[in-house]
């Protein structure tokens, strides 16, 4: 298994550089006081989408599967590595905003940004895990070309909804519902965040067992 | 018999195209040369065998175990090389093996940096750089070097020079030394493996035509020659198929006894090489469909 | 010890193999209990298959002109002076068998054979 997420990581490295790039040039665009609140999550979520894309096509288009799956290896481990792998894509996206974010804060105090927090954390997460929930099942069902229409499609609605559902709240943020809500970002209702946990975790597991199912079937 | 690889009555269909109940065996310390146009089914048996696809029906036993319920104990003692490169080619070969060799449990480190010096392998080399003769190398070093004790080679010598070939099967010759090893090599270059197969597996249309030892083979068919007028009813019986021309005629029989007996000494007789008898039946089975 | 491999001849190579190896034998080159190469060295140096040298070899061993003993190889065995002589002379007679095929196949007649073996053997 070790191996596995190691491979994924040598794959991954070569795309991490660009995601570095492309945080950076989120940073600059996003220095105004509506998307600046999402700027860490949507950078991380940024380059954790274009680092699982640049894997799935690399692998699509060298036929990885037949390589990997000669390797000692059961097919059970190679979907479980998969899951593992968006994990630490999760944490390396994270580290390499973070640290952006932090020189973007000292260097460049005129934007205005403030140091990543554990909201952000907590969004970047949740908006990781779904993209790869809806899209690793279609990735192991049809390889690349569709994952890649799917993930664009996700994409969108991951990048904009948040800007969306801010303005929203911005705008109602007198209503009581929207306080709460407030709240509960603030981390403040335990068995809330609780819940939302789980749901994560069946969501993740759901497409586990339907991913396993496909890539059992499968041929090469 | 200590087999290192048996197949038994393996199946699987897909559509139009149907692999029957193919069924290969071969002793551990030998080499077999899988042989078969192009979509007979050579690339699909070895997938099988690897089980990147699924099986309809049949076994498959490596090392005396079954090939999906010991997958990873089996794949442990397996080098395997395909016929295109299916590595990531936008990485060196360095960055490659390093992905690769923490699979394997005896991957000898020393033993693949002297297959790197023997190929001449550029390890700081990214893959796709590399011409098709140094992929092939490549990968023959990946497989070379984790001990494996039987080594699977699907078309490992399409689309190169006979330097290369010769070098390869050079190789092998050297890996076969130890008789705790066994190789299945496929290729539709029949030379190839003419000098080196102990076993020739034939296959055509999704079913084993032969699988047998080599010498067996150069008695079990004979290249016949002669005149026209020897060409009878009777003669064509004993003959898989003849090609005839305004000079006289050349055939492949299965039954040389007979045809020797029929023929005696007014016609020549050759030992027939693989690449002549694949052809002619090969040739056989398209007649038969046309009529 | 020699052995030339002919790809244009008609017979399968482990014969060439077994009858090089059996005449270096009967016309002691090779002595008891000289040692002969490995089926898979010998394979590897002729650019045969194993299985072609192992057949050549088995069949040795049942002619008893070799001994294997499992993991130090292949000897050659002690021949029975009487025996050897038996298998010579079984070897004259295979060639001799030969030559009356060919001389059939000429239409030879026995008597012309014989007169060209006396003048034959009186040369020698």
């Amino acid at each position: 298994m070790w191996p596995l997420i190691r491979k994924e990581m040598i794959v991954q490295k070569k795309m991490i550089l660009f995601g570095l790039g492309y945080s950076v040039f989120l940073f600059f665009v996003f220095a105004n006081p509506v998307f600046q609140e999402f700027t860490y999550s949507m950078a991380a979520f940024g380059i954790a989408y274009i680092t699982v894309i640049g894997v799935a096509q690399a692998e699509y288009k060298n036929n990885s599967d037949i390589v990997i799956n000669s390797l000692p290896l059961t097919r059970r481990e190679v979907v479980a590595a998969k899951y593992l792998s968006i994990l630490t894509f999760t944490v390396i996206a994270l580290v390499l905003v973070g640290v952006v974010g932090l020189l973007f804060h000292f260097l460049l105090p005129v934007l205005n940004y403030r140091l990543m927090n554990s909201v952000d954390v907590f969004t970047t997460t949740v908006s990781i895990i779904l993209l790869a929930s809806v899209s690793l099942p279609i990735y192991f069902k049809t390889s690349a070309q569709w994952t890649r229409v799917v993930n664009v499609v996700v994409f969108l609605v991951l990048f904009f909804a948040p800007a969306q559902l801010a303005g929203y709240l911005v705008q109602n943020s007198q209503e009581p519902w929207v306080r709460s809500l407030a709240g509960l970002a603030g981390n403040q209702n335990w068995l809330l965040s609780l819940t939302g946990l789980a749901v994560l975790v069946v969501i993740i597991l759901i497409s586990y067992f339907i991913s396993l199912r496909i890539y059992l079937n499968k041929d090469f | 018999m200590d087999e290192i690889l048996k197949v038994d009555g393996l199946c699987r269909s897909f559509g139009e195209f149907q692999l029957k109940d193919i069924s290969i065996s071969l002793p551990r310390g030998y080499i077999m040369g899988f042989i078969g146009p192009n979509g007979a089914g050579k690339t699909t048996t070895i997938k099988l065998i690897m089980n990147l696809i699924n099986r309809d029906r049949g076994e498959v036993l490596i090392f005396g175990k079954d090939n999906i319920k010991n997958e990873k104990e089996i794949k442990q003692r397996i080098g395997f090389v395909y016929d295109e490169n299916y590595y990531y080619d936008f990485l060196t070969l360095k960055e490659m093996k390093n992905i690769i060799a923490p699979f394997y449990r005896d991957w000898d480190e020393a033993v693949y940096q002297r297959y790197l010096k023997i190929f001449e392998l550029p390890a700081r080399k990214k893959i796709k750089d590399l011409s098709r003769g140094m992929k092939m190398k490549f990968s023959l070093a990946l497989a070379l070097s984790h001990g494996a004790e039987l080594i699977i080679m699907d078309e490992p010598t399409s689309g190169l020079d006979p330097v290369f070939r010769s070098e390869l099967l050079d190789i092998l010759r050297s890996e076969i030394q130890d008789d705790n090893r066994g190789i299945l090599f496929s290729s539709h270059i029949t030379s190839d493996l003419e000098r080196i197969a102990d076993y020739i597996c034939f296959i055509n249309n999704g079913q084993i035509v032969f699988s047998q030892t080599c010498y067996e083979l150069r008695e079990k068919y004979l290249l016949v020659k002669g005149p026209l007028e020897l060409l009878n009813e009777t003669v064509r019986q004993f003959m898989l198929n003849v090609k005839e021309n305004d000079f006289g005629f050349e055939g492949l029989s299965d039954q040389p006894e007979k045809i020797r007996r029929l023929l005696g000494n007014h016609a020549l007789y050759e030992v027939p090489s693989l690449d002549q008898i694949v052809l002619y039946t090969v040739r056989r089975d398209k007649c038969v469909a046309f009529n | 010890m020699r052995i030339i491999l002919s790809n244009a001849s008609p017979d399968p190579i482990y014969e060439q193999i077994r009858r090089q190896i059996q005449g270096h034998i009967l016309k002691g080159e090779l002595q008891a209990g000289d040692a002969l190469p490995s089926i898979r060295s010998l394979a590897q140096q002729l650019q045969i298959s194993v299985i072609t040298t192992k057949r050549a070899y088995d069949e040795l061993e049942r002619d008893g002109f070799i001994e294997t003993v499992s993991g130090k190889g292949s000897f050659v065995a002690e021949q029975n002076p009487d025996l050897l002589r038996e298998k010579r002379m079984s070897l004259i007679e295979n060639r001799m068998a030969e030559i009356v095929k060919e001389s059939a196949l000429l239409g030879l007649g026995l008597e012309e054979l014989q007169q060209m073996l006396e003048l034959l053997y009186k040369e020698v």
